[in-house]
């Protein structure tokens, strides 16, 4: 829309300038308090700490088998609910999508009790599931959403080729559905490196957490050294901010496609 | 597309189409679409099922027992946890605040998501990075936040204060996440200052849908930037602000993170929300059972407001 008076557009830019700078206070002060006292040494010791490096391999681990894991499940269901037919479809849909709406700390109890009971917890395996579980459903409507928008036809005229449902899956529109793939990946990844209160609640290890603990971490081991505390608040948010940067295009239209519709 | 017209080409069979088949068979083939069709949505509905469904199970059957979550023994107490938990002033208190905390966030992040995306809509200069700006803290951890806003809120050396004290505006100085009455509030700019960035870009992308003609003829009418938004722009954009307001409405259900890392719901339980009273309940205080019995009033409220998102959804389309 173009503004009609150059008061208008003063107006405008002053504003969203003046609301850039308080937004990105919070940020610099996390810069500015890592740097505190030793300036970069709070990186250097926070790093040679034995168990950041952990942490972080940790986050990776996890991270790596959740994103494979629930991002082939989602390929398959997506491609199943959108285009196939077949009997039960919407309620199963529903019974998957309902999930989208339930707060983990609502099933920590369950998740806790059976992981304990499995020997599930301060373990890889257990925090990985219940992470996929958590994603599944938002994952579904994401890829589902995009699917659907490919036409039917690209179905129809394979399937008169006489290709298998499974040939047209996988060659026609596996090929098709890279972006939303893509776009459920990265977050997957959000949603598992920024994962809290399951790591919180299964992982009390300090080997096994990732790096979310890290500050509750540093906070306690080094008796609260506030330079080292940012330090590590900086590192652990470095993966995301490189993904922020190469892929908020795709964060932008997974937000809007995602959401509930 | 590429793809799809390179496989017609490859292949230019053409199987035979069946002609109107007799029933049994036709049957036969409605059980192999089935089974097709079931066999790709399996993985993906059984990992629900086994994860969440069997959780939310597990929470029916353990909200009618006394069990601390040590011991082998499990007394069965029919509703008594219910009774209890509707008698508790801290669970009211946890419902409370999580409706302060629900109402503020849905209004202030849908206004100011609305306001940016207006401005953001205008031809500018820097119009992108703005955007990537406020949107920006939608992809940082809470922790980080918690952190950085902790830093922020200090009441010795935090930012606020220390700017408040320069301008000589030092008697509005709080003790920001450490007040009783002030807490919950910071908490709540915390995750105002988090999400805001998703509700702009939701509205600027149904913005972009509507028509130019809308805006010009606003503007031919001499209507100004406020009564333009608010009459034009505004009730163009009713689906999205329902969106919004629900998912706010289970972000708020879902809320612990910033909370846990902020305060631990304290000062005394001025910011004790449903889900850290949830997580305190079973993880720390060992009242599994009780624990299970506010964890079915949680997935019913979740589920409620789930079930009447569907039907609006459903008459608005």
């Amino acid at each position: 829309m173009e503004l009609q008076t150059k008061k208008g557009r003063w107006f405008t830019n002053i504003g969203l300038s003046l609301m850039a700078i308080l937004w990105l206070f919070p940020i610099f002060v996390m810069f500015k308090e890592s740097l505190r006292v030793n300036g970069f040494e709070n990186y250097i010791a926070t790093l040679q700490n034995p168990n950041f490096p952990q942490f972080v391999l940790n986050s990776f681990i996890v991270a790596f088998f959740m994103i494979l894991i629930s991002i082939s499940f989602l390929a398959f269901a997506a491609f199943g609910f959108s285009k196939l037919q077949f009997a039960g479809k919407r309620l199963l849909f529903n019974l998957v999508l309902a999930g989208l709406m339930l707060p983990v700390a609502s099933l920590i109890v369950p998740l806790f009790f059976t992981l304990r009971t499995l020997d599930g917890l301060n373990s890889y395996w257990g925090l990985i599931g219940a992470e996929i579980a958590f994603f599944l459903p938002f994952g579904l409507m994401l890829i589902k959403s995009y699917f659907d928008e490919l036409p039917n036809e690209l179905m129809e005229a394979a399937h008169i080729d006489g290709a298998s449902t499974f040939q047209i899956f996988y060659k026609v529109m596996m090929p098709l559905a890279k972006p939303a793939l893509a776009t459920a990946t990265i977050y997957a990844f959000l949603n598992s490196w920024n994962e809290y209160l399951m790591v919180l609640t299964f992982m009390t290890d300090p080997a096994k957490q990732t790096v979310t603990m890290a500050p509750t971490f540093f906070t306690e081991a080094l008796g609260g050294d506030p330079g080292k505390l940012y330090a590590s608040l900086v590192l652990i948010s470095l993966p995301t901010m490189v993904f922020y940067i190469f892929f908020q295009r795709f964060l932008q239209k997974g937000m809007t496609s995602g959401a509930v519709k | 597309m590429q793809q799809a017209t390179d496989l017609t080409k490859s292949k230019p069979k053409l199987t035979s189409v069946p002609p109107s088949a007799p029933n049994p068979i036709r049957k036969k083939e409605r059980m192999k679409q089935n089974l097709i069709g079931w066999a790709f949505v399996a993985p993906t509905v059984l990992f629900v099922i086994a994860f969440i469904y069997y959780g939310i199970f597990y929470n029916a059957y353990h909200s009618l027992f006394s069990w601390d979550g040590i011991s082998f023994e499990k007394v069965y107490v029919g509703f008594e946890n219910f009774g209890r938990m509707f008698k508790d002033p801290e669970f009211y208190n946890a419902l409370k605040n999580t409706g302060i905390f629900t109402v503020l966030t849905v209004t202030i992040q849908a206004g100011l998501g609305l306001v940016l995306a207006y401005l953001l809509h205008t031809k500018g200069v820097g119009r992108t990075f703005f955007k990537s700006v406020f949107f920006f803290p939608v992809v940082l951890s809470p922790v980080v936040l918690g952190a950085a806003f902790t830093q922020i809120f200090d009441f010795q050396f935090g930012y606020i204060n220390e700017f408040l004290r320069m301008i000589g505006l030092g008697a509005f100085e709080q003790n920001w996440l450490g007040d009783q009455d002030v807490a919950l509030y910071a908490i709540i700019l915390i995750n105002i200052f988090q999400w805001t960035g998703s509700s702009m870009i939701m509205y600027y992308m149904a913005m972009l849908a509507i028509e130019r003609e809308v805006f010009e003829a606003a503007n031919i009418d001499g209507a100004g930037f406020w009564r333009t938004l608010w009459s034009v722009v505004f009730p163009n954009l009713k689906g999205t602000t329902f969106t919004l307001t629900i998912l706010g409405v289970i972000g708020g259900l879902k809320t612990f993170d910033i909370v846990w890392i902020s305060t631990q719901g304290g000062p005394g339980n001025s910011t004790e929300v449903i889900s850290t009273y949830l997580f305190r309940k079973s993880m720390l205080h060992q009242e599994v059972g009780y624990a299970s019995a506010v964890a079915v009033i949680l997935l019913a409220i979740a589920l409620g407001i789930t079930y009447f998102q569907m039907r609006v959804q459903k008459k608005m389309d």
